[in-house]
């Protein structure tokens, strides 16, 4: 039985071999691709979800999206990357979907920000994305698309119909609500140590 | 200033890289996952399966 069928039939498989088999619909194939794509593309969708449930929901559509369209990956040594557009899209429509992007009268976004480098030495990843949430929805998600996807102001404002003067200060206004959380952290945990 | 939002940027982004993804939900995603796949599945796969379990059944049996 278990020579007819391996559990794991595609676990070392090339990208290739998984390809084929999510063409045919191969449950296994996707199962490999599924769980191959999952630790970096989760990271993204937690970026833009409340929570666990919120992440997971943004992440299976894409990858339904993914397994409906395989037949249209054309870009030889690039399914990370095409798979990645399609999560990131899927991200920005579940965002548009729960919160309104109202376009500012931001002609003074230009306020550039800087954060003192020290301060980034006592916190990880995981408390900045939660910094990162508690900023508001829009500010939040458009700092996110901004810094982590890459996306230029010009292309954020395509996408999510505002400006790019109030996509500028949406940026410039998460930096500054971080700063100041970050530079009041490193103070307590400096008064701390002293203390100690 | 356009090197410090350059640092900022490069610092959050490096920050983000050394973060280990949560993974204690992957099965149960899966397991959705799986159920809206269920109509796509390849008609000529299931019946496959099924008639490697009928006979893994009937040797059994036997």
């Amino acid at each position: 039985m278990n020579q007819l069928l391996p559990k794991k039939r595609f676990l070392t498989a090339h990208p290739d071999k998984l390809i084929n088999g999510c063409l045919q619909n191969d449950i296994q194939s996707q199962e490999q691709l599924y769980k191959l794509c999952y630790p970096d593309m989760i990271k993204v969708c937690y970026r833009y979800a409340a929570d666990s449930d919120g992440a997971g929901t943004i992440y299976n559509d894409a990858m339904l999206k993914v397994f409906k369209n395989i037949s249209n990956y054309k870009e030889e040594g690039k399914l990370m990357g095409w798979i990645k557009t399609i999560v990131v899209n899927c991200c920005i429509d579940f965002c548009k979907k729960k919160h309104s992007f109202v376009p500012l009268q931001a002609e003074n976004y230009a306020e550039e920000i800087s954060i003192k480098p020290e301060v980034f030495n006592h916190v990880s990843g995981k408390e900045i994305q939660k910094l990162i949430k508690q900023l508001p929805n829009a500010t939040a998600i458009v700092f996110n698309m901004y810094v982590y996807e890459g996306f230029t102001h010009k292309q954020i404002g395509d996408i999510l119909g505002i400006s790019d003067n109030t996509s500028k200060w949406h940026v410039s206004e998460a930096k500054k609500i971080l700063k100041l959380k970050l530079e009041k952290s490193s103070e307590t945990e400096l008064k701390t140590n002293a203390a100690g | 200033m356009q090197q410090d939002n350059n640092h900022i940027e490069n610092k959050l982004r490096q920050l983000e890289n050394q973060q280990l993804p949560d993974l204690s939900a992957m099965d149960a995603h899966w397991q959705q996952m799986q159920a809206a796949l269920a109509p796509n599945i390849n008609p000529k796969q299931n019946l496959l399966s099924l008639k490697i379990i009928l006979k893994d059944y009937c040797l059994q049996q036997v």
